[in-house]
């Protein structure tokens, strides 16, 4: 299914990267997958079977080929349920945007003018989404978001709208992270990954703060890779903050500010982070740095229908859902969408099949977890920010997650 | 006092690596520009023999070197040697080897996965009191080791036969080679040490942050940066760079916040390149015509 094109790092050297264009050139072998798109008519076969020609971009080859990986896991193992379920059957078109906003932009336009995809899901990463927001809104064509956080990506201005997120944002998880950060009137301070997703925490952290008569009193950026952050820990302490947020997009990095924590013996009463810790932290750190570290998220990693997607996952594919959170968010995606199609009874009539996604009713995660009409014309995100309806989690010795009560009872009781 | 002794620490580090293309260039007049990539295949060798019980780290720890140093050879010999042919002014070496980086890292990428790998060769836990500043155990083996092995480089290219012999190629590889020297197997023979250094450093590193194929590409940029600060044509340079690279980098840090480490230390390296095009160390070479 999936052809995996030579691909340059996307952080070469600045000095190297006229050479590395030239040398990534000569030794690109192809561009990018496809299916076969003869089935792909996005009406009923003679058996009632609609198959749906979905465009699916994203970095499928390189450091942050993980963020690819969930979307195929959630294709390859539930590809049969919504199937049987909902008689639609999705047939990818896949495009490898190396993690690079300008290889997203490419890879969208071929989607949209030379493949004609019926819908397009990903990119997974918000500061690519940005990238082709204006583009997909457009271009008219069902987009769907179940990875980025970022809520700049949908402009409500803009009706109506084409983009449909099923992860939380970035605003949502501030309302019920900034609750549990500036609790007893504590000094909060963020590092934040040099990306798309850490901007887009500063910002909308900063925001919340401002608009709750609060402010941040320490912010620090971390380059992806960093070999330290010694300096980031010494600032906290310097500026007196017991309450530290790490709005960062890969586990390794926030691996090296909370082995840096531990290194200066600096003991903020409280440490959150998102779910992004979830993969690649556990084994570049170590129990002793972790115990401390929060998490919260509406999801359910451990019992009903999130859990029962990721076990899933692990069953069909014989290996660990790339990254939790957004395997749940792409089957919450795929089973809103493959609704709306049966409902339509055409994926080629995208507008109407846009409405029957924000008309959408119930939003089936796994078996057993349903969410009901999630969606309006001004909203287009799954979640709510109630703190009532968030979870928070701890980590055990060995990074198995501990369910630590809903984040509404971590703020008024401590987590 | 934190950020000098951090400074210094992590500036260690660097030059370790810098000391790689310090090397490959004092005989070849050529850097491999895939040098991050060697620092994962040392990883990647050693993490590949971690559970034999019945070897011990030491081994573990030679068998990554040597992969790094074998691969590095060979690179050398099939990959930089026949783009140097055509006289000084060729620098096709430059498109192979940023070439092998890519290959290298698609290959890692495959086989290995983009994810960081957990390494416990050579690892050790927990932080020292430096002076008064909480130091990794870890960073603080990797810079006393580029201490040692520079020291070590310098007596053996200033005091013994294969060091004339390597100064011999650096300087007149024509002459040499009439002399009954090949240049092409000192070569080989700098880039295997190279190599190997880049590959030790990778090992020592992954027990920090995991093994990875892209684990070596942040040191990159701050290693080729320390080895121009302290002069490519200099063995002395790397330790001398590693050290004003990493105490710069890491004063700006702490003062003005991390997005200005690197830059401040990016700075430098354009001040030193404006008043002393060939690194602090390093000596201008005059050509008589």
């Amino acid at each position: 299914m999936t052809l995996r094109p030579t691909r340059p790092r996307s952080a070469k050297p600045r000095a190297l990267q006229a050479v590395a264009l030239a040398a990534a050139a000569a030794l690109t072998l192809s561009a990018c997958g496809g299916g076969d798109t003869d089935e792909a008519t996005g009406t009923a076969d003679a058996d009632g079977v609609i198959t749906v020609k979905l465009g699916v971009v994203g970095p499928m080859t390189g450091p942050a080929s993980l963020y690819y990986k969930y979307m195929e896991q959630d294709l390859e193992t539930f590809g049969d349920t919504f199937e049987d379920k909902y008689g639609v059957r999705f047939e990818p078109v896949e495009k490898d945007d190396q993690a690079s906003p300008e290889e997203t932009a490419r890879a969208v336009s071929e989607l949209i003018n030379e493949d004609g995809v019926q819908a397009i899901l990903g990119p997974p990463l918000s500061g690519n989404s940005l990238q082709v927001a204006d583009t997909v809104q457009r271009s008219q064509i069902p987009w769907l978001l179940a990875g980025p956080n970022a809520d700049e990506i949908i402009n409500y201005d803009q009706q109506p709208n084409w983009a449909f997120q099923t992860n939380f944002t970035n605003a949502q998880i501030m309302n019920v992270l900034g609750n549990i950060l500036w609790a007893d009137d504590a000094k909060v301070g963020i590092v934040f990954s040099a990306d798309g997703f850490g901007q887009s925490n500063l910002d909308n952290l900063k925001a919340w703060a401002e608009d709750n008569g609060f402010e941040l009193s320490a912010e620090e950026t971390i380059q992806p890779g960093a070999a330290d952050a010694n300096a980031i820990v010494q600032r906290f302490e310097d500026a007196g903050v017991d309450s530290v947020f790490m709005g960062i997009t890969q586990g390794a990095d926030t691996a090296t500010v909370t082995r840096a924590i531990e290194q200066a013996g600096y003991e903020p009463s409280t440490i959150m982070t998102t779910g992004t810790i979830l993969t690649d932290y556990k084994d570049v750190a170590e129990p002793s740095q972790w115990e401390n570290v929060r998490i919260v998220d509406p999801r359910n990693f451990l019992e009903g229908g999130d859990k029962e997607v990721l076990d899933a996952v692990q069953e069909a594919t014989g290996e660990a859902p790339a990254i939790p959170t957004n395997n749940i968010s792409t089957y919450a995606m795929l089973d809103i969408y493959a609704q709306a199609v049966q409902e339509v009874g055409d994926a080629n009539d995208k507008e109407a099949v846009r409405q029957a996604m924000e008309d959408i009713e119930t939003v089936h995660i796994g078996e057993s977890l349903t969410i009901d009409s999630p969606y309006s014309a001004d909203d287009h995100r799954l979640y709510t920010d109630d703190p009532a309806d968030w979870l928070t989690y701890g980590f055990d010795e060995n990074f198995d997650l501990v369910l630590l009560g809903s984040a509404e009872e971590c703020i008024e009781s401590g987590c | 006092m934190e950020p000098v002794i951090i400074g210094l620490v992590l500036g260690g580090m660097y030059a370790l690596l810098a000391q790689s293309f310090v090397l490959t260039f004092v005989t070849t007049r050529t850097l491999n520009f895939a040098v991050g990539e060697f620092v994962a295949v040392g990883a990647f060798a050693t993490l590949a023999v971690a559970s034999w019980g019945w070897l011990p780290t030491v081994g573990k720890i030679a068998i990554g070197v040597l992969a790094a140093a074998l691969l590095g050879a060979l690179v050398y010999r099939f990959l930089v040697l026949p783009f140097t042919t055509q006289g000084e002014h060729d620098v096709r070496w430059l498109l192979s080897t940023v070439a092998v980086s890519f290959v290298l890292l698609n290959l890692m990428n495959n086989v290995e996965g983009p994810s960081p790998q957990r390494s416990e060769t050579a690892k050790l836990d927990g932080a020292v009191d430096l002076l008064g500043v909480g130091v990794s155990k870890q960073q603080l083996l990797l810079a006393a080791l580029a201490l040692v092995i520079s020291l070590g480089l310098i007596a053996v290219t200033q005091r013994t036969s294969i060091g004339l012999v390597m100064r011999a190629v650096s300087q007149d590889p024509d002459t040499t080679s009439l002399m009954g020297v090949s240049p092409r197997v000192v070569g080989m023979g700098s880039y295997a040490v190279a190599m190997g250094l880049a590959g030790l450093a990778g090992i020592l590193y992954a027990a920090n942050v995991g093994a990875s194929p892209v684990m070596g590409e942040p040191l990159l940029v701050a290693s080729i940066a320390v080895a121009i600060v302290g002069g490519l044509g200099s063995l002395w340079g790397p330790l001398v760079g590693g050290a004003l690279y990493g105490v710069l980098s890491q004063v700006a840090s702490y003062q003005w916040g991390a997005v200005w480490g690197e830059t401040a230390g990016l700075l430098l390296v354009i001040a030193v390149l404006v008043w002393k095009p060939e690194g602090l160390l390093g000596r201008r070479a005059e050509v008589k015509l």
